[in-house]
């Protein structure tokens, strides 16, 4: 297909565009990498851009042997899998009642309603961390997992794609004798492997990301899981918080301040997550897609 | 694995068989407040647990304080919580929500009184007369006995407050001699001569590179609180104001009037904005606090500042590391008219020590600071028995972090230090007289001043410990000497209030609070004209401003 | 008469066993909701209390409406819903516009390795946590920050983007949508790939040009799936954003800045305000609650389209 002037101009422009837009979304993570790379001299001297300058590694060094960034990166990693099984689950046998007709299911509207009220309505961080603490889960992983074991978006997402699946299979199984259970395992969910993928990618990216339940459930920061441990001991790490005699006692902690620090703190912290999702890209885009326009 | 645990139990075995000598002796001082019965007891610690250093092999729960408690005292302690800062207190209001209290409680005041109020706590002062050792009473009755009339809530004293007597100022002056010498500057004498030198600072080029890149005045965002760097109080006691949220003074109709809301600190503002326009203030102030412009500080950015004593703590030795030609000088706010400005100070009590009424032995609280005491603010404590429970010399280790419940005297004994050091360096005093902590900070300064220092308020980048013990107590150019000059010339006004929130402020202070920060650093920031500060008085007025001035007159000044 | 009630209940008895298994499914699912989120809402009646930590929750004094009338008689609050909604409906805009814009642009592009690159570059910010994000943004854009040395390069004034409070709510856009523009394309390239061919041949035939296609084809071909992401947003607009704005703002920007929930958070838990606190999360819940309801019933009924 020939192009003309006109459309020639349109297509260079649409490149260039997207390029920069391109660009746009990674520079920053770029300058952070770069920073976390370089001198503590340059860095303060404002000359690293999206290259090290007089590059070291001493910040990652820092990080990896003089931070509590291991034991975050531990519960964290519990709390992932433990999460990962509970929600995965959970929004499997929610999901599946639930994408059933009213004539199939009789009671389906009350649940129904049941769920969508506690989406919406909560009763607020008190009473929440009430339930928590009287159930003995503070400092316990459990108090990371459990709450949101149920998260309703990825419930949505599952029915959704449980609609879109062919009644005449499940007829059939209906038929030969097959009960609820066995039709959800043995043919439901070997055909929904893209959105149950795409959900196990939020699941863990949910659980990697979450920082605020780590720092209202966990007396104790060294239960902190890894986002609680970046927010609270490394970006807002103020020196103002340590005494005098601390510091001339370690003065490696007056370090913690430095940019260069708190960019090798971001980068470890999300380096896991940015490796691992390209991987799982196809998946997503037809889970995603299936599960909220069938239209 | 049965090997490991035969090794332990010979080595256990040959430690109970054969103690080292002298231990017979300090066995009887460690457990003269053992517990008639061993008890475990949940305590609260505010504390970074990244910031405390160990030695190989111990932790939090393994550790020569730790350890002495549980075998000596008969108290084993069991973290409910361990953090710091905003977490602390996060973290101590769920607890409170949830009204799961532990045994030994650490809290700010204003969760002090609500637990007092509600009979949560248990009546300290029978179990301080019997149980707390001479030495407890005297720390905690050197200040006459101000903070703990202080704590007390409706005429009942619930706990031990950690506290000072007086609050150190934060309106110290510090400045860049080594600037001040490259400009041909005198130092101020007026408030005037202090916004010339920050005009040439910012304007002149002082470090010579070439480049405009020095601040004229460097200022945090902090509007009603201490702060180390950067803090706006010297300029507002220039003026005759204060911003500091602790400072009610007392009129001659027995009144009382909250400094930040006089026309001093109206005056500061107004002058303070005009220097903003002028540029001669760092434009992001607004969302730098004091560890930032610390930062600008320890680059060479920033070389005038307000602030408090501890400049040679941290970023003011990084300066020096970073430049070694970089030279401090410290004095006391000069005001508009060039007298020592008068600087407001308070009792402050910090955090209180208080027990859970449900535990059954209060006396514990008082059986550990007994102990605490003993270790480390005894007179019979020497730089040996320093360097076992204090600071380890060799590996710098500060033990005293491990403690629970550690009181030092109100009467700050920094204060005493400078005192003797001075006197020392006058020659009216031996260096052995000095208390041994004392004795450790005289020798820094002696090296400092010896190698001719204090003249040029730079240091040896190789010790700059020394650095840091000068700036603070040095003879003549410490900041403590100016503190004490401060207090000589009567330059110090005490606030009737002594920290204890009334009722309405236990509601409402925290908006008020917010209001005066958000007003003063838009102010200063020409977001808002100088008329904007008497929106503020009377907004803060109607929200309780003139409720809880009442209430002080009431709980303070009668 | 009696025949057909036994006939019922056996019914009843029939469609109970057929129908158990949902049931039992569903159980684990609605134990954790109940203890998680039901019992929890227990604790709204702090809403009307004068709340003291001290009591349990049955043992407090009840106070009407009083907590609700100190929310409205503070000077801050009405700046804080006007701040709230600003940001959110701002963002909601964007956060369509863009990923609309971004998925026609896209689609334009016949590269399949290319298209693929571009879509894993824009996906990556989606995937990094607001803690992260704010960490590398606070960086990024302070005075001494690789944009504002850029500007300075280009001979611009420096901008002051998180501390000036008349810019700080576009920043909160611009970074929001820079986050989530990319993801939310994935939804609108998908219905592009829905469109009938024969569509764009139709117009090929009558002399439409590729931009012209994509304004009079593409476009209208997607309209249904931009108007139902419109109304399901709807519900968001007292939710601005807490992580995000948490970890991003300071007290200087608190004017143009602060919103519902960083305020509730500052109230309740820094300041220990439980009933004050408890009353605004009431009132924004239940405004959300009514806009969100109102949401679901407007897709259903005029776009046949069901979220549950």
């Amino acid at each position: 297909m020939k192009m003309t002037r006109g459309q020639l101009a349109y297509a260079i422009f649409n490149y260039v565009f997207l390029t920069l837009l391109g660009l746009f979304c990674l520079l920053p993570m770029l300058n952070i990498i770069a920073l976390s790379l370089s001198s503590r001299n340059m860095v303060n001297a404002g000359a690293v851009t999206f290259w090290p300058k007089q590059f070291t590694l001493s910040s990652y060094g820092y990080m990896l042997q003089k931070s509590n960034l291991g034991p975050a990166a531990i519960v964290t990693l519990k709390r992932l899998l433990i999460g990962l099984v509970f929600n995965l689950g959970l929004t499997i046998l929610v999901a599946y009642p639930l994408s059933k007709e009213k004539d199939t299911f009789r009671s389906r509207k009350y649940y129904v309603g049941f769920f969508l009220f506690s989406m919406i309505f909560n009763g607020g961080l008190i009473p929440t961390y009430l339930v928590i603490s009287k159930l003995g889960m503070l400092d316990k992983v459990w108090a990371l997992v459990l709450p949101n074991a149920v998260t309703m978006y990825y419930v949505l997402l599952m029915l959704n794609f449980f609609r879109g699946i062919p009644k005449g299979i499940e007829e059939a199984a209906t038929v030969d004798g097959a009960g609820w259970f066995t039709i959800l395992v043995r043919i439901y969910l070997p055909l929904s492997l893209p959105s149950l993928a795409t959900i196990t990618l939020f699941i863990i990216v949910g659980h990697w990301n979450e920082w605020f339940d780590g720092m209202i459930y966990n007396n104790h920061s060294e239960h902190y899981p890894l986002m609680t441990f970046l927010q609270y001991h490394v970006l807002n790490f103020k020196t103002s918080d340590l005494r005098p005699e601390q510091i001339a006692a370690n003065p490696a902690l007056a370090d913690l301040e430095g940019r260069a620090i708190k960019s090798a703190g971001i980068v470890l912290c999300t380096l896991p997550i940015m490796c691992f999702y390209p991987f799982l890209q196809k998946f997503f885009v037809t889970g995603i897609v299936v599960g909220s326009v069938k239209g | 694995m049965k090997a490991t645990r035969w090794i332990l139990l010979v080595a256990l075995l040959m430690t109970m068989l054969f103690p080292t000598a002298g231990m017979a002796e300090e066995d009887e001082s460690l457990t003269r407040w053992a517990m008639d019965e061993p008890v475990t007891v949940t305590i609260l610690k505010n504390q970074n647990p990244a910031t405390v250093n160990y030695a190989d092999g111990e932790d939090a729960t393994n550790n020569i304080y730790y350890n002495n408690y549980r075998d000596k005292l008969g108290i084993t302690l069991e973290f409910q919580i361990y953090a710091s800062g905003d977490e602390y207190s996060q973290k101590l209001t769920m607890a409170i929500a949830s009204n799961d209290l532990p045994d030994l409680l650490y809290l700010p005041t204003d969760q002090y009184i609500l637990l007092a109020r509600g009979g949560k706590l248990w009546d300290m002062t029978d179990i301080l007369d019997e149980y707390a050792s001479d030495l407890t009473k005297q720390c905690i009755n050197s200040d006459g006995g101000a903070m703990l009339e202080a704590a007390k809530v409706d005429g009942k004293l619930y706990g031990i407050p950690t506290g000072n007597a007086q609050r150190i100022p934060s309106q110290f002056l510090w400045i860049r001699k080594d600037w001040l010498n490259n400009l041909g500057l005198e130092m101020p004498k007026t408030f005037d001569d202090v916004v010339e030198i920050a005009r040439a600072f910012k304007n002149n080029d002082p470090d010579g590179n070439g480049q405009d890149d020095t601040w004229g005045l460097g200022l945090c965002n902090e509007m009603s609180d201490y702060s180390g760097f950067g803090t706006v109080e010297g300029v507002m006691n220039a003026y005759g104001g204060s911003m500091l949220q602790y400072i009610w003074t007392k009129n001659d109709d027995g009144t009382v009037t909250y400094m930040p809301t006089t026309q001093g600190t109206r005056d500061a503002l107004q002058k303070l904005s005009e220097l903003f326009q002028e540029g001669l203030i760092n434009s992001e102030f607004g969302i730098m606090d004091a560890d930032n412009v610390g930062e600008a500080v320890a680059a060479g950015t920033c070389g005038l500042f307000y602030g408090g004593d501890g400049i040679s703590w941290g970023y003011g030795r990084d300066a020096i590391a970073n430049n070694p030609d970089c030279g401090w000088v410290c004095m006391n706010a000069p005001s508009v008219d060039g007298e020592v400005a008068t600087a407001y100070s308070y009792t402050q009590m910090d955090y209180i020590y208080a027990v859970n009424k449900d535990f059954p032995h209060p006396e514990a609280m008082v059986k550990l600071v007994n102990f605490n005491n003993d270790r480390i603010n005894s007179p019979e404590a020497t730089l040996d028995s320093l360097a076992v429970w204090g600071v380890n010399p060799t590996t710098g280790i500060n033990q005293c972090d491990y403690t629970y419940g550690l009181i030092d005297p109100y009467w700050n004994k920094a204060i005493g230090y400078n005192t003797t050091i001075g006197q020392v360096f006058k020659g009216e005093l031996q260096p052995e007289d000095l208390m041994p902590e004392a004795y450790r900070y005289y020798e820094g300064i002696k090296r400092y001043v010896d190698e001719g220092y204090g003249e040029t308020g730079s240091a040896n980048p190789d010790d700059l410990t020394a650095f840091q013990y000068a700036m603070c107590w040095g003879p003549e150019f410490g900041s403590w000497t100016r503190y004490q000059e401060l207090n000589d010339m009567g330059k110090i006004e005490m606030s009737v209030y002594t920290g204890t929130p009334t009722a309405t402020m236990l509601k409402r202070w925290s908006t008020l609070l917010a209001l005066q920060d958000e007003t003063f650093v838009k102010i200063i920031s020409g977001n808002e004209p100088i008329e904007a500060f008497d929106t503020f008085v009377e907004q803060w007025k109607a929200q309780g401003g003139d409720k809880i001035a009442e209430e002080i007159v009431e709980a303070y000044v009668k | 008469m009696s025949k057909g009630n036994d006939n019922n209940r056996s019914r009843l008895s029939i469609r109970l066993r057929k129908e158990l298994p949902f049931h039992l499914m569903l159980l684990p699912g609605v134990l954790l909701v109940l203890v998680f989120k039901y019992i929890p809402m227990v604790g709204l009646s702090i809403a009307f209390q004068d709340y003291s930590p001290l009591f349990g929750i049955f043992e407090q004094d009840w106070c009407g409406l009083e907590n609700f009338r100190y929310i409205f008689s503070l000077s801050t609050f009405p700046r804080v819903i006007y701040n709230t909604m600003f940001i959110a409906l701002l963002k909601i805009i964007a956060g369509i516009l863009v990923p609309v814009t971004f998925a026609l642009m896209l689609n334009e592009v016949r590269n399949i390795g290319y298209k693929r690159t571009l879509q894993t570059v824009v996906y990556l910010p989606h995937f990094i946590s607001w803690v992260a994000l704010a960490g590398i943004f606070l960086d990024v854009l302070s005075l001494d920050g690789i944009v504002n040395s850029m500007l300075s390069g280009l001979g611009l004034k420096a901008v002051y983007f998180l501390g000036d409070e008349k810019i700080f709510p576009y920043t909160m856009v611009v970074t929001d949508v820079w986050k989530t523009f990319g993801w939310n394309a994935i939804v609108y390239l998908a219905a592009i790939t829905g469109i009938d061919p024969q569509l764009y041949e139709a117009a090929y035939l009558d002399g439409a040009g590729r931009f012209r296609q994509t304004l009079h084809v593409t476009l209208p071909g997607i309209m249904p799936i931009v108007v139902l992401m419109s109304i399901l947003s709807i519900g968001n607009v007292l939710r601005a954003g807490f992580d995000q704005i948490f970890n991003l703002y300071s007290p200087l920007v608190y004017s143009t800045g602060d919103i519902i929930d960083t305020f509730v958070y500052r109230l309740g838990i820094l300041g220990a305000q439980f009933g004050p606190a408890t009353a605004v999360g009431l009132f924004q819940s239940a405004v959300s609650f009514v806009l969100i309801v109102t949401g679901y019933w407007v897709a259903d009924k005029f776009l046949g389209y069901r979220v549950f």
